[in-house]
């Protein structure tokens, strides 16, 4: 109180009730978390409606990648294991929704399931072998199984995934009866699960699990040393976010009614780690503010769209150096860096 | 009394060092047991034996009569799926803690927080109790929270529940680790060169902290180097050199053993 009185005295009358008056609406907003997600989920239920379909499917695309970051932000931010492969489950999922699809008949809503079971086991499959490596060794293991999955698919896996040009003409999925065509419906549906999402990763983040992930994240030792088993836990991690990225996937599949092997490319995972480590390993906030400066922002200045690569690698260097804890970090990865950094700095002995 | 713990010929080499070399000796329960030697007596690597961090060359090792370490199978053995040493985690949720010599809390979770990581094998909620949050796991949670405030409380640390571990000052931290090791619940406690660092006041305060559990029925192997702590708290005393078991017995004889003044006590007495 006294300190946000100083500061108002110091910048005259207006300043100072204007910060007295933004610092009033953050505590209310620090005591009321419900206040703001209604707030907030207001805010996304009408975001789309001035807008054109252009910008709606902009705004689709975005909650696409922030329910990827989020599922990524498992395990690169909770677990601390590097994930350089994600997109191949993003795919693995939008395939298995597509096959299903055109091969069975299966409506495009009730393959969901499907698309995140299938990209589950897949990151189980994958992800059991290579466990007990660490850091950067795991990292590239990560980007050989993406490029696996990807030069399957343009192989035409079993012939069933169509090779190079992969799959098209998938149903639009309906919802009780009727067909989801316009960006709007897909925007929505899209937001559903993007809030389903957010309050598992919430709870997630605030069980046993996540506490275990946190530990093996720290100090994998001591966390054996208290009875966590680090290879089953991050196990878990691997799967959930592999799962829920075979979500995203289905998801994907439904709105372009047409999934290729592009979709596990490198470059994809390469976004998707961007998202998670720029905007703040380990928070959910920080995965929105990552998806927005790495999808929405080149997708809104189109005309600068050849120089998205080089955007993304000025942002990495220059963010790197200025702060390495991303935009929004979680209060813990941010202690964890400062404090780095500082025994860093601290003379020697 | 009974044996709680017992090693038999354990011999550990990393590469052409041997580090542990054929050493027996037995844990009763209910007992104070000082594991003491000079620096690079392979103290901390028994200590890694004992917890799983390290599976033994040789030898094997037994808790309540059950084998938790031997060496690992080779060849047809395993092949043909022949069973492991436990792994760490397996060996602490069977009740054996441990603290470790330089400091490894969670730096970035509060105190409570560290604590609370000590319950995780004594709890089962898992992916779909936390996505469901069904009232068992709600209940489960309330319990944790309950029970590693208790383990903060018996080392005196209740007020700094919400602190962060890496703020607290060293000699707390060292009783956070105890704390943390304890919420394990073990038959019995580790711990290694716990007094490290600590002043005369917070020794004392280790010493009393060491008797009471004991009282309280927990068994406890120390690795110290401060000889009038172990002296002090200890039952019986094992004492090591160069990897092998010199001497054993209680303190007076292991103080008035030749091979062991030889080995220890002379040297830090020409030391001091």
């Amino acid at each position: 109180m006294g300190r946000e009185r100083d500061n108002g005295a110091g910048t005259g009358r207006w300043g100072g009730s204007m910060i007295e008056s933004a610092a009033a609406i953050l505590r209310i907003a620090r005591r009321r978390p419900l206040l703001v997600q209604a707030a907030l989920l207001l805010l996304a239920l009408l975001l789309p409606l001035p807008l054109s379909d252009y910008y709606r499917t902009v705004a689709w695309r975005t909650g696409i990648y922030v329910l990827l970051g989020l599922s990524l932000n498992v395990v690169v931010g909770y677990a601390g294991l590097f994930q350089l492969g994600h997109a191949a489950f993003y795919a693995i999922g939008a395939y298995t929704a597509a096959i299903l699809n055109l091969r069975c008949g299966v409506p495009l809503l009730a393959a969901l399931p499907a698309s995140v079971a299938v990209a589950g086991a897949a990151g189980y499959l994958i992800t059991r072998p290579i466990l007990h490596l660490r850091g950067d060794y795991l990292a590239i293991v990560t980007i050989a199984f993406g490029e696996v999955v990807r030069l399957a698919l343009v192989n035409n896996l079993f012939g069933i995934t169509g090779g190079a040009n992969g799959l098209s003409g998938i149903d639009r999925p309906s919802l009780f009866g009727v067909e989801l065509r316009a960006p709007i419906a897909h925007y929505y549906l899209m937001l559903f699960f993007l809030a389903v999402t957010i309050a598992a990763m919430h709870r997630l983040e605030r069980s046993r699990l996540g506490r275990a992930w946190l530990c093996v994240r720290e100090d994998e030792e001591a966390a054996a040393a208290m009875g966590i088993d680090a290879t089953r836990v991050k196990l878990q991690a691997f799967v959930i976010g592999s799962a829920w990225a075979g979500l995203a996937g289905g998801l994907f599949a439904g709105k372009l009614t047409v999934v290729a092997p592009d979709l596990a490319k490198f470059m994809e995972s390469v976004v998707l780690f961007c998202i998670v480590v720029l905007g703040g390993t380990g928070s959910i906030p920080g995965v929105f503010v990552g998806a927005c400066g790495m999808v929405t922002l080149p997708e809104l200045f189109r005309p600068l769209r050849d120089w998205r690569d080089a955007w993304l690698g000025i942002t990495m260097v220059v963010m790197m150096i200025a702060r390495p804890e991303g935009i929004w970090p979680s209060r813990r990865v941010q202690m964890e860096i400062r404090g780095e950094k500082e025994e860093a700095r601290a003379p020697a002995g | 009394m009974e044996a709680l713990l017992e090693l038999r010929g354990v011999t550990k080499r990393f590469g052409g060092l041997l580090a542990v070399d054929a050493v027996d000796f037995t844990v009763r329960a209910g007992e104070i047991l000082g594991l003491i030697g000079p620096n690079g007596a392979g103290k901390t690597t028994l200590f890694n034996l004992i917890t799983g961090f390290h599976p033994p060359t040789e030898g094997e090792i037994r808790l309540r009569g059950e084998a938790i370490a031997f060496p690992p199978p080779a060849g047809v053995a395993r092949l043909a799926g022949r069973r492991s040493s436990l792994p760490a985690h397996r060996i602490t949720a069977l009740g054996v803690a441990r603290t470790f010599q330089t400091i490894r809390l969670f730096k970035n979770l509060t105190a409570l927080e560290n604590v609370m990581s000590g319950l995780h094998p004594r709890t089962r909620a898992g992916i779909w109790g936390a996505l469901a949050r069904t009232p068992a796991q709600r209940r489960e949670e309330r319990w944790i929270v309950e029970r590693a405030g208790e383990c903060l409380a018996r080392v005196g640390l209740g007020a700094s529940r919400d602190e962060l571990a890496a703020n607290l000052p060293y000699g707390l931290q060292r009783r956070l680790e105890l704390a943390r090791a304890l919420a394990t619940r073990p038959a019995l406690l580790a711990l290694d060169e716990p007094a490290a660092g600590l002043n005369e006041r917070e020794t004392d305060d280790l010493v009393d902290l060491v008797r009471g559990l004991r009282a309280e029925g927990l068994t406890l192997l120390l690795i110290e180097h401060d000889m009038r702590l172990v002296m002090r708290v200890s039952d019986r005393i094992v004492v090591l050199d160069h990897g092998r078991k010199i001497a054993a017995g209680t303190p007076q004889e292991v103080r008035r053993d030749p091979a062991v003044i030889e080995a220890y006590l002379g040297a830090e007495e020409e030391g001091g």
